[in-house]
């Protein structure tokens, strides 16, 4: 996709959304380190996977997918592999 | 040191989703499937379960506290009061009565959970364990009561001595000395809350304005409002399968854009409340826009002194209870709200207006006398968002047409604070050629009464004045969703989208 190593897609649907998503973009998006090595896109909801919103948010890094993705969760996860790369 | 801008207390955890906030959408998300499953009441039993999990407490101590705190919550979410919890009454006691379309809330409408409350200490000057105890020791020199004394190895501040004029909290070399105030108190801005005989939070709801900021600033989820959502799916229901004549009316605030997601447009949330089953949806900016010509109106005949702004119903009650004599100065028009639901009930009595904000004030409105006949029920942003979810409505797939068309940028621009009073000031001078209009305005009830005392005082002679509850105005409201600053910025954007910057004086000047 791009140079960056690290490809982190969140959901950007309502169910999502009503549960934290846009603060958690705003999280990844407010860290400078996470911007250098990671692309950060938005997704749309792919039905099941947050069904109902009782899985959100959603988080896909890489290939992994993340339920109910707390914010201090994923910068974790996302700390852990740019540090790996 | 860098300077890391500290809030004031209760605007620390907005725009942050925590698991207060957590709680709350997924109580409100569920008690909406609740009814559109059609459970029956009596199975109400089972719903706290889909909240919360049992032997895996989450944010107390063990599970049977968060389930008294969630049934309670669910009673508040069906706009019931909640229960005595000394008296042995279920929890759920008359809970069937919630499930219709016909209205059941009732003030008070902002309520203190007890089985929540944790008894936060009230305002005290307190020494933290950075105290080192120095040599020094410029806290108990510089403390004007003498309440400083080393009984060990910490300073120690006799809580009965202290004024809390915070002399020592400014000389500490280590920054030991805080203040540590209550989350929900300091929210009020009329102070109308303390503590009853067992330390609880208590709510003196002769004094309470409403402006519920309490029930989004203590963080163990301990204060709530009532809310319709459970009464509004059911008109909803009832209205999608008889598809009964009488129709439904979504009014909507200017703070909404922006508050469901950067991606979605204001045309999709329009199209998102219709799919609910609303058969209009319509700005409340257009009521705005009435305002404007009515206060700038007033501005022709002479005014010798101020007119204060009606937008905001906490302001104006907490302005004319603590001001009496300024009772006449606040204008005598309606809020936006109401203007709105006047226009569509005037068309067609029967309908049902449905005010949606980001405002609990509005609820409260709605209750007294000279309102309740035009607005049905009222809703928060937050409420909306939950009623989508459960409907299974996902924004950013709808369709953006047709333009959104009710009001002027002016008019939309009311959401933020100063807006009202610019849209006055800009549309005096336009229509009038008046410009030399004085304008002071406050956000916060603290700040709006401080704003008063010196207008009593005569230090300020201004000829406009505006006043919000919420910190930086609607799109600080406790019903929102989105950071304040974020919503701030659509509403700018979509005011600039606007067809006209001035409200149509024509047609709503012949009106009024
Ligand atoms: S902030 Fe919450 S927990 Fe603390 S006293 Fe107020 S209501 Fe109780
Ligand atoms: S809304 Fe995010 S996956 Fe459905």
């Amino acid at each position: 996709m791009s140079d960056k190593k690290i490809d982190i897609f969140v959901c950007m649907g309502t169910n999502c959304t009503f549960r934290g998503a846009s603060q958690l973009i705003e999280a990844l998006r407010s860290e400078k380190k996470i911007q250098e090595y990671c692309s950060i896109h938005e997704m749309p909801c792919s039905d099941s996977v947050c069904d109902h919103s009782r899985r959100s948010p959603v988080v896909k890094i890489d290939d992994e997918l993340f339920l109910q993705a707390k914010p201090e969760v994923i910068l974790e996860e996302v700390y852990k592999r740019i540090k790996n790369t | 040191m860098k300077d890391i801008g500290v809030k004031r207390v209760f605007e620390r955890m907005r725009g942050i989703y925590t698991p207060v906030t957590d709680l709350r959408r997924r109580l409100l998300m569920e008690t909406v499937r609740f009814i559109l499953d059609k459970k029956d009441p009596s199975e109400i039993e089972a719903l706290p379960y889909d909240i919360i999990e049992m032997g895996k407490p989450t944010y107390r101590c063990c599970s049977y506290r968060e389930l008294s705190i969630v049934k309670q919550r669910i009673r508040l979410a069906f706009g019931l009061a909640p229960v005595d919890e000394k008296a042995h009454t279920s929890l759920f006691k008359d809970i069937e009565k919630a499930f219709t379309s016909e209205k059941v809330i009732t003030t008070p409408l902002v309520n203190v959970i007890k089985a929540a409350c944790e008894k936060c200490p009230e305002d005290q000057v307190i020494v933290t364990d950075k105290c080192q105890a120095c040599m020094a020791h410029p806290c108990s020199i510089v403390c004007p009561r003498n309440a400083i004394s080393f009984p060990d190895d910490k300073a120690h501040i006799d809580q009965e001595k202290c004024i809390k004029c915070m002399k020592c909290v400014q000389v500490c070399p280590y920054s030991a000395i805080t203040r540590m105030v209550r989350p929900c108190a300091e929210a009020c801005g009329v102070q109308a809350i303390d503590s009853d005989e067992e330390g609880y939070a208590r709510i003196h709801q002769e004094i309470c304005v409403s402006c519920g900021l309490c029930t989004v600033s203590c963080p163990f989820a301990a204060i709530s409002d009532k809310s319709e959502i459970a009464q509004v799916t059911h008109a909803l229901m009832e209205h999608n399968e008889r598809s009964n004549h009488q129709k439904l009316y979504a009014i909507v605030a200017p703070s909404f854009t922006g508050q469901f997601g950067v991606k979605v447009t204001p045309e999709m949330i329009f199209e998102g409340i219709r799919r609910l089953g609303f058969d209009r949806v319509m700005e409340v900016a257009y009521g705005a826009d009435h305002d404007t010509v009515i206060l700038a109106e007033k501005f022709k005949e002479e005014q010798g002194t101020f007119l204060g702004t009606s937008c905001c119903p906490s302001w104006v009650m907490t302005a004319k209870s603590a001001y009496p004599d300024f009772a006449g100065n606040i204008a005598q028009s309606f809020t936006p709200m109401v203007e709105t639901a006047l226009k569509i009930k005037e068309s067609d009595a029967n309908a049902k207006v449905i005010f949606i904000g980001p405002c609990i004030a509005k609820k409260y409105e709605a209750l007294t006398e000279e309102v309740a006949g035009y607005v049905d029920y009222v809703l928060t942003f937050e409420e909306l968002a939950a009623l989508f979810v459960a409907y299974d409505i996902d924004l950013p797939t709808l369709e953006q047409s047709p333009a959104i068309k009710d009001a002027s940028a002016l008019g939309r621009g009311y959401a933020n604070a100063s807006g009202v009073g610019t849209a006055i000031i800009r549309t005096a001078e336009e229509e009038f050629g008046i410009t030399d209009i004085k304008f002071e305005k406050a956000d916060t009830l603290s700040a709006c009464l401080d704003m008063l005392k010196g207008i009593a005082k005569g230090e300020t002679h201004p000829d406009l004045v505006e006043g919000m509850a919420c910190p930086g105005g609607c799109v600080g409201g406790p019903g929102t969703l989105a950071s304040p600053s974020t919503a701030a910025r659509h509403v700018a954007r979509f005011a600039a989208a606007a067809d006209s910057v001035f409200p149509n004086f024509e047609e709503e000047g012949t009106k009024s």
